[in-house]
C-alpha cells in the first residue's frame, strides 16, 4: 500500500477526481460483478466501496493499457475473496436468489453454481487461485483474458487451472 | 458457449469501455445468442439497481479517502516527531519535567464531541426492505441483518462481538476467529462511525448480547472477551479495569 501522507494536495486532489471518473464509469458493472459472487446486494455495494478505496490506495499500481477494468476486476475479485472468507470463518448463511430461469442454457455468470462452488472452495484456494477459479469459471474469461488480468502468461493459467482441478477436486472443463 | 463473450467483455460494452469495432461485434452476438441476451438483461437489471445508490456510494467513498490521507499523513508526522526527539532528548526531557508532559492519547477535539461516558452503540437491523434500531429486547430471527454504529469522543480501538445463552463468542470485529490471536481496530478519530458491513443473523434461538469494548490503547481482542464473558451481566466495566468503555444490547433471537 503506498501511503498518500506526503504527497501534495494537488495531486491527492487529481487521484481523488480520476477514482470519481472511474466509480462514475465502473461502479454499476463492478456491483454486478460482486453481487454474482457474494450473493448478497448489501454486501456487494460495501465490496464495491472497498474496491475503490483499495483502487485508490493502489493508484500507481495500475499500468496503464487499453482499459482500467481489467485492473478493477482484479481488484474485485481480492474483496470478494476476502469477503467470502470472512463469511465462511463466521459460519453464515449464504442469501441465494432464486435461479434465473432454471433448466435455460445460461452463460456461467449468471447461475448460482459457479457462486455456491467457489464459497464452497475459499477456504482451500489462495488469492490467485480464487481469481483464475473466478475468471474461468463465474466470468468465462479465456485464459488469455485472466492472464492479461492477473499479469501472468497465459501458459501460467493452464498450469494453475491443472493444479487447482486437483487442489479442489472440481471437474472444470477444458477450454475449447 | 465457445464464441460468447466474457462477462468482463459485457462489461466494459456496458461501461462503454470498448471501440467501436468492439461495440460492433459484441452487440451483433448479443443479438443473436440467448445465453448472452439473458446475461446481459440481468446485468442490465442489477446495474439499474445499483444506479440509485451512486451519488451516495460516492459521497461515502469521498469521506473515505479523505480519511486514508488524514490517516497517512498522522502516521507520517508521529515518525518525524520520532526522529526529532531523538537528537532533543535531553532539553525535551527537562522541558517535560517543568511543563508535564502531553500524552499521546489526550483526547484530540474533534468538533467538540463529547459525551459521558465517551462511547455509544447503535445496532440497526434490516429485514427485508424495512430498517428498524435493535434496542435491549428486541427480537430478531434468522435472516434478520445488524449492522453496527459507535460514537466515540476520542481515536481509540475497539472490539464488536456477540456472546449467546450458552457461552458462545463469535467476534465480528475484527472478525478473526476466537482461537486466532488479534488486536483491537483502530477508530482514527472521534465522532460517529459505521462498521463495514452487516451481519447476517443465523438459526440459534435464545438470547444474545452483543458487546462493544473501547480503549484509547490497542489491546488483546481475546483478553477482552474473556474478561467479558467472565463477567458476564456487568454493564459497564465488565470487569476490564480502567481504560475501558463497554456498551452491550441484548436480543432475543427466534420467533
Amino acid at each position: 500500500m503506498n501511503p498518500v501522507g506526503i504527497e501534495s494536495v494537488a495531486t491527492l486532489e487529481q487521484r481523488k477526481r480520476d477514482l470519481a471518473a472511474l466509480h462514475a464509469q465502473f461502479a454499476g458493472v463492478l456491483y454486478d460483478f460482486c453481487f454474482r459472487l457474494l450473493g448478497d446486494k448489501s454486501e456487494a455495494e460495501d465490496a464495491v466501496q472497498e474496491v475503490f478505496l483499495n483502487a485508490y490506495r493502489s493508484f500507481d499500481s495500475f499500468t496503464f493499457g487499453e482499459s482500467r477494468l481489467p485492473w478493477l476486476y482484479r481488484i474485485a475479485s481480492n474483496t470478494c475473496f476476502k469477503f467470502m472468507r470472512t463469511r465462511r470463518r463466521k459460519g453464515l448463511h449464504l442469501i441465494e436468489d432464486t435461479d434465473r430461469n432454471a433448466g435455460v442454457n445460461l452463460h456461467p455468470a449468471d447461475t448460482l453454481h459457479a457462486r455456491r462452488m467457489l464459497q464452497k472452495v475459499v477456504d482451500d484456494l489462495d488469492q490467485r487461485g480464487f481469481d483464475i477459479l473466478v475468471g474461468h469459471f463465474l466470468s468465462g474469461m479465456s485464459q488469455e483474458e485472466i492472464g492479461d488480468m492477473l499479469g501472468i502468461s497465459r501458459r501460467a493459467v493452464v498450469k494453475r487451472l491443472a493444479a487447482l482441478r486437483k487442489q479442489v477436486g472440481l471437474c472444470i472443463e477444458e477450454e475449447a | 458457449m465457445g464464441d460468447c463473450p466474457s462477462h468482463l467483455m459485457l462489461s466494459r460494452l456496458k461501461a462503454d469501455d470498448l471501440k467501436p469495432a468492439e461495440v460492433q461485434a459484441v452487440s451483433s452476438h448479443i443479438a443473436g445468442c440467448e445465453v448472452c441476451a439473458a446475461l446481459s438483461l440481468s446485468m442490465d437489471e442489477n446495474i439499474k439497481s445499483f444506479e440509485s445508490k451512486m451519488a451516495q456510494s460516492m459521497a461515502a467513498l469521498s469521506s473515505r479517502m479523505d480519511d486514508i490521507v488524514v490517516a497517512d499523513r498522522r502516521r507520517t508526522g508521529r515518525r518525524l516527531f520520532a526522529v526529532g526527539t531523538v537528537f532533543a532528548a535531553a532539553a525535551a526531557a527537562l522541558l517535560v519535567f517543568m511543563l508535564g508532559f502531553q500524552k499521546q492519547n489526550e483526547p484530540e477535539d474533534e468538533g467538540g464531541v463529547r459525551f459521558k461516558g465517551g462511547l455509544s452503540l447503535e445496532i440497526t437491523a434490516a429485514r427485508g426492505t424495512d430498517q428498524f434500531p435493535v434496542k435491549d429486547g428486541t427480537r430478531l430471527r434468522e435472516g434478520d441483518r445488524v449492522r453496527f454504529s459507535v460514537t466515540v469522543d476520542r481515536p481509540g480501538y475497539l472490539t464488536v462481538f456477540s456472546v449467546e445463552a450458552d457461552g458462545t463468542i463469535s467476534p465480528f470485529y475484527p472478525d478473526t476467529p476466537v482461537d486466532e490471536a488479534a488486536e483491537s481496530l483502530a477508530l482514527d478519530k472521534a465522532g460517529r462511525h459505521t462498521l463495514q458491513g452487516s451481519i447476517l443473523l443465523d438459526n440459534a434461538v435464545g438470547e444474545e448480547r452483543f458487546w462493544v469494548v473501547f480503549s484509547v490503547r490497542p489491546f488483546d481482542r481475546n483478553a477482552v472477551m474473556k474478561s467479558v464473558v467472565d463477567g458476564s451481566g456487568l454493564v459497564g466495566s465488565a470487569g476490564l479495569g480502567p481504560g475501558f468503555s463497554v456498551q452491550s444490547i441484548g436480543i432475543l433471537k427466534g420467533d
